[in-house]
């Protein structure tokens, strides 16, 4: 091809033409972009597929006997930042949608220029959420819908602001499969000596639990038996347990009915940092049911770091008491048990754990061992307990108290025999005497229950301790939380929501007992690596230009001469 | 073909002839790595990559119109554009040859990156589909911002007017979210903002997620600025 011939066009042609064809561009752009946004695949790569919809909401939506309506308030002109979030939101209520097949109903409202909804939603408890505008020079007050509301049958769920609901997934599942339920669940947890307030010391236990099922406290103290409508009972604790509570403790789950143990093995004085074992009497249910769980405190190198005081610096250190149960690191020494509690759990802490253990008085339960050590693990034991961090004993290597893995929480399931079998039904304790010394009337005797000494298939969880869900210590583990909730769940639902919680793992943490080799590499090796590869190569190939260029120049000359 | 592979080729051994392009590469990559090991990484003590491919993504809003800046403007400025458009080739292979090579070679330098994510999965166990999707997105972006950095360096005949007009226009959109942060706008035109924001649909992918949606901007993006290019080189064909 010789040279172009080409038509010059004027400067004027070339602007209207340049114009016209921008134009078809954008046009063109514009559709496809258009189109694209209604007919669209996504390809979820990320660690648990944890944005799109998990496997377990499928499920409960493809068992929605009725249609749900899912009404979501969103105000046109959200800021941005704001509207990033709706948009997400609105994603996967398209999910919703898609996967309901004709069940899910999904509209988006405007409520601002419509007075009359804007007052009913009110009534509802939706109402617009402030949030801050920033302007050239100054920050504006506004407020907009970001809510949505769940309509099944006659029963609603509101949620009034959407945008801060970090677990939405689970918050919208969990809410369908509560108003779709034909029967609510009912959680309890057991009140008497010891025993937290739900309201203080369980509060982020209680708040999420609500979410979902019917929570409320029941006393066995007094002599009647633990209600029939109560589907997992939670035992958190408990300083002691009279002889009659454990009777009721057996017969609620001789009824069927399920039990979460969380139980201290040791007191722990925080402020004094001392220890001494704790008897609250249920030792011998346990062991007849089929686990043992010790007085003794349980360390391990995988821990969680505390911050002591030492004169005037503060420093970081390894505290072994509060070990850290990493579910990824156990999975990796191919110790970790296969259960759906913990399959997609991170780390489950536990300050000052008891070891707990399989009695072998009930071989016929299946047991799960759901928390466990790592292989190095040690105890103390005998009642001398060292807590201050600098004078923790390190491991001896005798039988029993050496290095290894260590049970620390069991589930049992199957079906258990009384512990009162063959035994006469305990009485009430000391007629009378409250707490305060005052009299108080005589307990009626509730007989008209009939003893039941075998359970049909239940389950029961026990773990060495109680700690770790208080409102002090349950954010001190990132699924410290999830544990207990999956727990709930597996018992109640049959883990129907199991795989909606936790999909997203927010800690990546550093392998423990990482070599100088290793870190030196990464910390030096990585990132420099690229920068002299690039040096060396641009070196090298100065080099070769350099001679080339000589050997052309000398060529060159020799063709001259 | 033939004409896009011989310019490509030529273009892309260019780039390793230019002390600048050394300069930039050196510059952009021992800074983020270094940045994100010492600042990010270990002090954080969590085996995250999101900070790495927020650096890159930022450090590459600053290399890629520092690279490509010379990609047209110089050629114009020697007077080499109208013979290297009289080759046998047409005008939109030569502008598309000259992409790929922009396009090879920043690959190559995400691919040396590369060596932070190797290194640091000693640490912990890395998230490589997280990873490898974090280089799509960024592979993306870097594609977008070479399209607008030659198209403005065949805009002009000088190397700093078209690393800066780059360099406003890539920056425009990577903070388009937080620009339309500033003033309310109305539903549509807010849509479309956020829409345009190539930070929005990076950190998409960056997360895991391949959306055809995403893809789709991209190469609308990408395919707008190539034509323009084409379309900026017809200028000489004025009366």
């Amino acid at each position: 091809m010789g040279i172009k011939q080409q038509k010059k066009f004027s400067k004027r042609e070339y602007h209207l033409y340049s114009l016209a064809l921008l134009i078809i561009l954008l046009g063109w752009i514009g559709i496809v972009n258009y189109l694209s946004d209604k007919f669209f695949f996504r390809l979820d790569f990320s660690p648990n597929q944890a944005y799109t919809l998990s496997q377990s909401t499928k499920q409960i939506l493809k068992d929605l006997k009725e249609p749900v309506l899912i009404q979501a308030y969103f105000t046109n002109d959200l800021p941005p930042v704001i509207k990033d979030q709706v948009n997400q939101v609105v994603d996967l209520l398209e999910e919703y949608r898609i996967y309901g097949k004709g069940k899910v109903r999904v509209e988006i409202i405007d409520p601002t220029n419509k007075p009359e909804l804007r007052e009913e939603l009110e009534g509802r408890g939706i109402m617009p959420v402030p949030f801050q505008v920033r302007g050239a020079s100054e920050l504006s007050l506004r407020e907009g819908f970001m809510a949505l509301e769940i309509q099944y049958l006659d029963k609603r769920q509101p949620f009034p602001n959407v945008v801060s609901m970090p677990d939405f997934e689970y918050s919208i599942s969990s809410a369908i499969l509560k108003i779709s339920g034909e029967k609510p669940v009912t959680i309890a947890l057991l009140s008497g000596e010891g025993m937290p307030d739900p309201n203080r010391d369980l509060k982020s236990l209680r708040e999420i639990v609500e979410k979902q099922y019917q929570f409320k406290t029941v006393s066995a103290d007094e002599g009647g038996p633990i209600p029939e409508d109560v589907n997992v009972l939670l035992v958190i604790g408990p300083n002691r347990v009279s002889e009659r509570e454990k009777y009721e403790l057996d017969q609620y789950l001789m009824k069927g009915g399920k039990i979460v143990f969380l139980l201290d093995g040791t007191e722990v004085a925080e402020e004094y940092l001392v220890a001494f074992p704790r008897e609250d009497g249920l030792d011998d249910l346990l062991e007849s049911y089929g686990v043992k769980r010790n007085h003794d405190l349980v360390m391990d190198v995988v821990n969680e770091r505390v911050a002591t005081r030492q004169g005037s610096f503060q420093m970081v250190q390894d505290y072994p008491l509060w070990v850290k149960v990493n579910i990824p690191l156990l999975k990796e020494l191919g110790i970790a048990e296969k259960h759906q509690i913990i399959n997609q759990l991170d780390s489950v802490v536990l300050p000052w754990p008891s070891s707990v253990e399989i009695s072998g008085k009930n071989p016929e339960v299946k047991s799960y061992e759901l928390l466990k050590t790592s292989p190095k693990s040690w105890t103390q034991a005998g009642g001398q307990f060292v807590l201050e961090p600098s004078r923790l004993p390190k491991p001896i290597p005798i039988e029993g108290m050496g290095e290894k893995v260590r049970g620390l929480a069991y589930l049992l399931e199957g079906k258990f025999k009384s512990f009162y079998l063959g035994k006469e039904k305990p009485q009430l304790e000391k007629n009378g005497e409250d707490k305060t010394g005052e009299k108080k009337p005589e307990p009626a005797e509730q007989e008209n229950t009939a003893r039941v000494d075998q359970s049909p298939e239940t389950s029961l969880l026990v773990v060495g301790n109680s700690r770790f869900i208080k409102e002090d210590y349950a954010n001190i583990g990132n699924s410290n939380l999830n544990f207990v909730l999956n727990t709930i769940d597996w018992m109640t639902l049959g883990g129907k929501l199991i795989g909606v919680r936790a999909r997203v793992s927010t800690e990546h943490p550093f392998d423990q007992n990482l070599t100088f080799t290793k870190v030196l590499f990464a910390r030096i090796t990585g990132p420099l690596l690229a920068p002299i590869a690039i040096v060396i190569f641009g070196l090298v190939r100065m080099q070769i230009r350099r001679r080339q260029k000589k050997a052309g120049s000398r060529a060159g000359k020799g063709a001259g001469q | 073909m033939r004409g896009i592979w011989a310019i490509a080729k030529k273009e892309f051994w260019g780039f390793f002839n230019s002390l600048i392009a050394y300069f930039f590469a050196i510059i952009f990559l021992g800074a983020v790595n270094v940045l994100f090991v010492f600042m990010v990484l270990f002090p954080n003590g969590q085996l995250n990559m999101t900070p790495y491919f927020d650096f890159l993504l930022y450090g590459m809003w600053f290399i890629i119109p520092a690279v490509t800046m010379r990609s047209w403007a110089e050629e114009k400025k020697l007077g080499t554009d109208e013979l290297l458009l009289t080759f046998p080739v047409k005008d939109w292979e030569v502008v598309l040859g000259k992409y790929l090579a922009g396009l090879a070679f920043f690959g190559l330098i995400l691919v040396l990156s590369f060596s932070v994510p190797l290194s640091t999965a000693l640490l912990g166990k890395q998230s490589w589909s997280v990873v490898l999707c974090g280089y799509l997105g960024l592979l993306l972006v870097s594609a977008a911002f070479i399209a607008i950095g030659q198209t403005m360096s065949a805009l002009t005949k000088s190397q700093t007017i078209a690393f800066v007009l780059s360099l406003i226009i890539c920056l425009f959109l990577l903070g388009l979210n937080n620009l339309g942060g500033l003033i309310a706008l109305p539903r549509g035109l807010s849509f479309f903002i956020n829409y345009l924001d190539i930070g929005y649909h990076f950190d998409s992918i960056a997360r895991g997620v391949i959306d055809s949606r995403d893809i789709i901007y991209y190469l609308s993006l990408i395919l707008f600025f190539l034509i323009l290019n084409k379309y900026w080189l017809d200028r000489r064909k004025w009366a």
